[in-house]
């Protein structure tokens, strides 16, 4: 007994977790497993026809579309995004500063609803077509789904890059300088390697939000993998065929992931930033308009014609009747989700969080990774998973909102944890430790000591969880009970449906709650 | 022949209110090493970033070598200046070995490796070549900064305080070694620094800066013994500063009694002065006129610093610093006798 004591003390490094605190973890690593722990029991003990029939027809097409398709606009996204950083950070753009808070506005649509926008005015007999007599281009084309899913996801890469580009010392322009290089060679030779760790974690954000995203992809009749999933499972109720394809998702999830790490390896350097001096901004001279007109065109295509459209459409819907009484039916419903999933993974978050940066060992790692799934997995899956569990063990949870703020709550952990953990990351252990050594008990500590200084970040997450939430539109539909509507839903049943002003109201409803997290993440720019 | 000349030089950085440098004179002679010399704030780097072509100044002309660089109607941009700086955080590029960090101001492709290996060879850090900086020492990354920019054989070197990042115990030892491998490539060198001793050990020449001016230009024996004013005596060594007023005879009246200058002093009897005796100057033993108590030490080893409490004629105390031989004993409070001397008429200012 006394060696399994030591081996349990040395696991801890001295410091064993309360019993409770450790079931507590152990049980919510359980929970969020356990989607992805069925999909892939499901998708090894399928047929082996099934394989065949999939592995012959299906996934060789659905393979290269979701990477052609996820490559292609992470390639796009770069392009834009690095440009729109370089202009910002280090040129003389007149409003630079407003550009910056600008520019990260697409985020706050998501784009299904960017979609919708471009349905309706490049659609079939959409404005273009009524105006011109033609929809100018075929907005199904591989192109164009390309063009409208980067116009709403390159913030994530111009984001990143341009806080790169703004820690970037001044010091080394001018040591390129006075060893004689102009601008061009100092870019390409310094600059540029210098940011490409972050491009490529904004291109894997990318990269893994078009791998999971499903209603953009779906409304633009494109499909890849989690789309097929959907469809699979819905369409032709095809439970293993859904949970082949799902595990497939995962592993070129996994394969992309080590690729970039492979590739950090030999791109990660250590800046020595004593002097945090900014170099002066390169005059654009004669290029400056052509660069303005750049970011307008980008500007007009992300935030401005999409924004018109959906504010002239809902007007249009209020005319035509299509904001009734059931539409405070469908925001209740939507705000029960979100709140209810916020609420849980609030409460979640904080033993997950004390749990990780108290007591680190392999088991915590291992644990928190568990938690932390909901980043790489996309939202059919976790449906998909928790369809075969809830039919299995949880018949009960059938038929009520608890199953859609339980699925919202797993899909969106991470982000209340990333929240938290940025707080946590405030309070050393030594305060701790003083807090102890001046007689406190536990329970005192936590009172007085972790939780009024995670509390904060634990509210941004929860409101970061509830306006991602009011999107998720996934999860929402394989999960809900029948007749079940939130926002999302009228959004996509009307959108298929075609009645594009039913759909509009809500889009903008949404648009408008998703601007409150990105105030606050721009205003911070803004201030600076 | 001047290899640096800077003519009336002012620069004034946009809204600010006051000139960061005004009306500055600099002449650096070909092969010389000049150190500029400045508390922060004084202008010196700012002084530095014009000569580079990094910053633009207000008025007057930079010539480099006979030919203008800077003035108001000609600017040639820092790239095409032929001026190596080496930065105070050495500004190596993270993302390059020690190798590629030097090769990097080779423009032309032919002779790249091998001016790199003879330029590192020089510097000896060729054993180091494949390193990254953050795998370098303070004293290797200093020396491949140097490399960087000596390799275009600049018309002249920059040196922004490049011994600050360095510990304290091989500071010393690095300034002599990066001395000597200078005097071997004889190129000219402005060094920018805020610390006195270095510039009193490494440079022939001293530039004081203060307020955007250069209060004296000279070499380290005579900024240290005859400094043109009373800020450059303080500045570049300790000192004992006193008021009194010009008597007669070559001696100063002051609170604590009449103190003798050594040769005559150029103010009429009766002029309000100021005057500077060095620590070293103090002459202590017994047969001294002057009577006080040791107030504090220092003991530094080869010698003690000690401060002197003495009570003037009216009963004003005045602190004197001095140094005393390392041998003995010292004890607070211990009397002492000592004389004062003013040691030459340089150590006497005007008061304004």
């Amino acid at each position: 007994m006394p060696s399994i004591n030591r081996m349990w003390l040395k696991l801890w490094n001295g410091k064993p977790p309360r019993l409770i605190l450790l079931l507590f973890n152990i049980a919510a690593a359980l929970i969020m497993a356990i989607p992805v722990l069925y999909v892939f029991i499901r998708a090894v003990f399928a047929p082996v026809e099934k394989w065949q029939v999939l592995l012959g027809t299906r996934i060789p097409i659905l393979l290269w579309n979701t990477v052609s398709l996820a490559g292609s606009v992470a390639l796009v996204t770069t392009i834009i995004g690095v440009s729109l950083a370089w202009l910002v950070e280090q040129t003389n753009l007149p409003g630079s500063r407003i550009f910056k808070a600008v520019l990260t506005l697409p985020l706050a649509i998501p784009p299904y609803i960017g979609a919708l926008t471009y349905i309706i005015v490049f659609g079939k007999r959409g404005v273009a077509y009524s105006l011109l007599g033609s929809s100018i281009v075929n907005i199904y084309s591989f192109f164009s789904v390309v063009f409208i899913l980067s116009m709403f996801t390159f913030p994530y890469v111009f984001l990143i890059v341009s806080a790169a580009l703004s820690k970037i010392s001044g010091n080394y322009e001018e040591a390129g300088r006075s060893s004689g290089a102009g601008y061009i060679t100092i870019f390409r030779h310094v600059i540029l390697p210098l940011v490409i760790p972050a491009i490529l974690s904004g291109n894997m954000i990318v990269f893994f939000y078009i791998v999971s995203d499903f209603g953009a992809v779906s409304m633009l009749r494109y499909s890849t993998f989690t789309s097929s999933v959907y469809f699979q499972m819905i369409g032709k109720l095809d439970r293993s065929g859904a949970a082949i394809l799902s595990m497939l998702t995962i592993a070129l999830g996994i394969m992309v992931l080590f690729a970039k790490s492979q590739l950090q390896k030999y791109s990660s350097f250590f800046q020595n930033p004593k002097s945090d001096r900014k170099s002066r901004p390169l005059e654009l001279g004669k290029y400056k308009n052509p660069c303005l007109i750049f970011v307008f065109i980008v500007l007009f295509f992300s935030v401005i014609m999409p924004l018109a459209a959906l504010i002239i459409w809902s007007i249009k819907g209020i005319y035509a009747k299509a904001v009734t009484i059931e539409m405070l039916g469908y925001i209740r419903n939507s705000l029960l989700i979100s709140m209810g999933a916020a609420f849980v993974t609030m409460l979640v978050s904080i033993p997950v969080t004390y749990f990780k940066f108290r007591h680190p060992s392999r088991l915590t790692n291992l644990l928190n990774g568990a938690c932390n799934l909901g980043l790489i997995i996309p939202g059919t899956l976790i449906a998909l998973g928790m369809v075969f569990a809830i039919n299995r063990y949880f018949v009960w949870l059938i038929g009520g909102p608890a199953v859609l703020i339980i699925g919202h709550a797993m899909r969106y952990l991470p982000r209340s944890l990333q929240s938290a953990e940025s707080s946590m990351a405030l309070i050393s252990p030594v305060l701790d430790e003083t807090a102890y050594s001046l007689g406190m008990r536990f329970g005192t500590v936590l009172r007085k000591v972790i939780l009024p200084t995670i509390l904060p970040g634990v509210f941004s997450g929860g409101i970061l969880v509830m306006v991602s939430s009011l999107k998720e539109l996934p999860i929402t539909l394989m999960l809900r009970p029948p007749g079940y509507d939130t926002l999302a839903v009228r959004i996509w049943i009307q959108s298929s449906d075609g009645f594009y002003t039913h759909a509009a109201p809500a889009g903008l409803l949404i648009v408008i709650a998703s601007f409150i997290p990105l105030f606050y993440l721009v205003r911070k720019d803004l201030e600076v | 022949m001047a290899s640096l000349e800077i003519k009336n030089l002012s620069k004034k950085y946009d809204g600010a209110a006051e000139y960061i440098i005004k009306d500055l004179d600099l002449s650096v002679e070909k092969g010389e090493f000049l150190a500029l010399l400045g508390k922060s704030g004084c202008g010196k780097t700012t002084l530095l970033r014009l000569i580079c072509g990094f910053e633009s100044h207000s008025e007057g002309e930079i010539i480099l070598n006979g030919k203008v660089i800077s003035s108001g109607n000609t600017w040639v941009p820092p790239e095409k200046r032929n001026i190596g700086m080496v930065f105070q955080d050495y500004a190596l590029f993270p993302n390059m070995t020690a190798w590629g960090n030097v090769a990097f101001a080779v423009r032309k492709k032919k002779k790249r490796i091998s001016k790199t290996d003879k330029m590192l060879k020089l510097m000896e850090i060729y054993d180091v070549k494949d390193k990254y900086p953050h795998q370098l020492s303070g004293g290797q990354q200093q020396r491949v900064a140097i490399a960087r920019a000596l390799i275009r054989k600049p018309d002249i070197l920059l040196l922004d305080e490049p011994f600050s990042n360095l510990d304290l115990d091989i500071r010393a030892a690095v300034r002599e070694e990066i001395r000597r491998i200078l005097r071997k490539v004889n190129s000219t060198v402005i060094l920018v620094t805020h610390d006195q001793a270095e510039a009193l050990s490494i440079s022939q020449r001293i530039a004081v800066l203060h307020e955007g001016k250069i209060q004296q230009i000279a070499s380290p024996y005579e900024i240290y013994n005859r400094p043109a004013n009373i800020f450059v005596a303080e500045f570049v060594g300790k000192a004992n500063v006193f008021e009194g007023i010009a008597g007669d005879a070559d001696a100063i009246l002051c609170k604590f009694g009449i103190v003798q200058s050594k040769d005559s002093i150029p103010y009429r009897k009766g002029t309000p002065v100021k005057f500077i005796i060095r620590p070293e100057n103090v002459v202590i033993g017994n047969e001294g006129e002057m009577k006080g108590v040791i107030a504090n030490y220092k003991y530094m080893g080869t010698h003690y610093d000690v401060l002197i409490s003495v009570n003037g004629p009216n009963n004003a105390e005045q602190k004197i610093s001095a140094i005393l031989p390392g041998e003995g004993e010292v004890k607070l409070n211990q009397e002492i006798r000592f004389n004062l001397y003013i040691k030459s008429h340089h150590h006497v200012f005007a008061k304004i």
